[in-house]
């Protein structure tokens, strides 16, 4: 290799050229096969399994297009692998981490506890699966951020895949005044189910009373739906039961608190202060 | 024009004129501008026997949500035609029903037809409009089922009980057990997908179908007739089926017919 410096670009063009047709033409043509690849077999495979495969061709692509450059200028790569092996010892020890996340990565891709466009819930974040690389797994959140989560993360810690299955159950915990009828109001929210064409018929909704709160008694309205649905169900079915909830004449109180001295003692005397003759006092 | 047959007909509308329909609970208007077509639909609950249809003068109404149809300007009528819904329906009697060993029976099933607008001789398609506002329902495990809609109606033994809504294509359904058990079933999943809808003297009709129970371990085998049924004097094939029927159509009906084991 030193010769080829040392001798000037004058008696290397057909190396350099080579070397240019190599580069020029076999970089661009591995972005043609991902492509190829990723449009090919989106039908057939998982968009986890193609998007693997492609980034596979093209990384060890770019790695035989790479030796053969050096091949092509005289590097011999005997030695230059010799050293790369004695290197990986010493990356492999300060690459730790990126080794914890790639193997990650493939338990991750062997077991699929998600796929490309799944919702996750890791931790305070969640997300829609953008891509799952080998080191990390992206999220896009709903403002549409991007989230990126080590695979080592995914595998230690526990998560929610949101959307695994076709349909999903709604829980909205509901309150309503003492003073009301519980079966009306089970009744009530029975029909709203009904009536939203977003409610799945079956299964049925579930609604249980719950019990006494502070302030109410407590119920659970748990509609299903598909998993699509969540908006257009959640903006309908709440205005749906407080417009219902309204005409039936059912209260949903606010938090309130009764003092209470006990009857063995005095009440608290309490006096209404009139403005006026507060501020004539003074 | 009042016979429910003839609206399947091509209409002509003049520009600036708007057609008016009331279709069970839905409706549709449509309105012929310049070179150009406006479309509007609604829904009234608990409207299910009207049928009416009327073309007026420079009746716009604003306050509705049009939607635009360029068209060219030769385009003078339209076409309306019925298809069933474009997923599976399930259909919930009354009240439970049983049918005991070695009986058949005959349902007409009264299913909600999508009106599909179509501009012009070349029956240019523009949009389906579902006729109801069908609720979702879903058939088998809560992990891996099928979407479907949910159908309260009742299911009528006899052509004479069927209940006059132009809005529906009447389904008849041939249940027989085979087994030696009583078949009990509460719902019934239809694969309305694989019917046609014809022309009946009084009302539209689907191909026939028939269920044979072979008993609660065994697939119920499910067969959909290509043709139309001997009632009403249907014939004239108005909207064909969204799915062929096929070797697919079997394998599905399979998928299917495990879960008529439970009905």
């Amino acid at each position: 290799m030193e010769e080829f410096f040392k001798s000037g670009m004058g008696g290397h063009w057909p190396v350099v050229f080579r070397c240019l047709i190599l580069l020029g033409v076999g970089l661009p043509l591995l972005r043609i096969i991902g492509y190829l690849l990723r449009k090919g077999l989106s039908k057939r495979f998982s968009a986890q399994s193609v998007m693997l495969l492609s980034k596979g061709v093209i990384y060890i692509g770019t790695l035989v297009i790479i030796l053969s450059v050096l091949q092509q200028t005289g590097v011999r790569l005997g030695t230059l692998l010799g050293a790369a092996g004695i290197a990986g010892v010493a990356i492999g020890f300060a690459a730790q981490t990126s080794l914890s996340n790639l193997i990650s990565g493939l338990f991750l891709i062997w077991e699929r506890p998600f796929k490309v466009g799944d919702v996750l819930q890791v931790g305070t974040d969640h997300g829609v699966v953008h891509s799952i690389d080998l080191l990390s797994v992206q999220l896009r959140t709903f403002n549409n951020q991007l989230i990126r989560i080590p695979n080592a993360t995914l595998i230690t810690t526990s998560f929610t895949n949101i959307t695994r299955f076709p349909i999903r159950r709604m829980d909205i915990p509901i309150g309503v005044a003492y003073k009301e009828n519980a079966e009306q109001v089970m009744a009530v929210l029975k029909d709203v189910a009904d009536r939203n064409p977003y409610c799945l018929d079956e299964p049925e909704p579930v609604i249980i009373f719950q019990g006494f709160g502070d302030s109410a008694l407590e119920f659970l309205f748990g509609p299903w739906f598909v998993k699509t649905d969540y908006v257009a169900l959640r903006n309908s079915l709440l205005m749906d039961v407080k417009k219902r909830f309204d005409e039936e004449g059912i209260e949903i109180p606010f938090p309130h608190r009764t003092l209470y001295a006990g009857s063995a003692s005095e009440p608290f005397p309490v006096k209404v202060v009139d403005p006026l003759e507060k501020g004539t006092s003074h | 024009m009042s016979k429910i047959s003839q609206l399947w007909d091509p209409i002509q509308i003049e520009p600036a004129q708007t057609l008016s329909l009331q279709l069970g609970p839905l409706n549709l208007w449509v309105h012929r501008g310049d070179n150009e077509w406006y479309v509007a639909h609604e829904y009234e609950l608990q409207k299910e026997e009207r049928f009416s249809i009327e073309i007026s003068e420079n009746d716009f109404p604003q306050d509705k949500t049009w939607t635009r149809w360029i068209v060219n300007d030769e385009t003078d009528s339209i076409r309306l035609s019925p298809r069933l819904p474009d997923q599976p329906v399930i259909v919930r009697p009354e009240m439970p029903m049983s049918l005991l060993p070695k009986q058949s029976v005959q349902f007409f099933v009264g299913i909600p037809v999508w009106l599909t607008l179509s501009f012009g001789s070349g029956n240019l398609r523009s949009i389906e409009i579902p006729s109801v506002t069908l609720s979702k329902s879903w058939f088998g495990p809560v992990t891996a089922g099928e979407l479907c809609y949910a159908l309260k109606t009742t299911a009528k033994l006899h052509q004479t009980d069927l209940l006059s809504h132009a809005h529906r294509a009447v389904f008849p359904l041939e249940i027989r057990n085979i087994s030696s058990e009583t078949m009990s079933f509460e719902r019934l999943c239809l694969r309305v997908q694989f019917l046609n809808v014809y022309r009946g003297k009084t009302r539209v009709w689907t191909n026939k179908g028939r269920v044979s129970y072979r008993g609660e371990e065994n697939w119920s085998r499910v067969v959909y007739t290509g043709s139309a049924p001997e009632f009403d004097d249907a014939g004239q094939l108005l909207g064909t089926a969204r799915e062929p029927v096929s070797r697919g159509m079997i394998l599905k009906t399979f998928d299917n017919l495990k879960q008529l084991a439970d009905i």
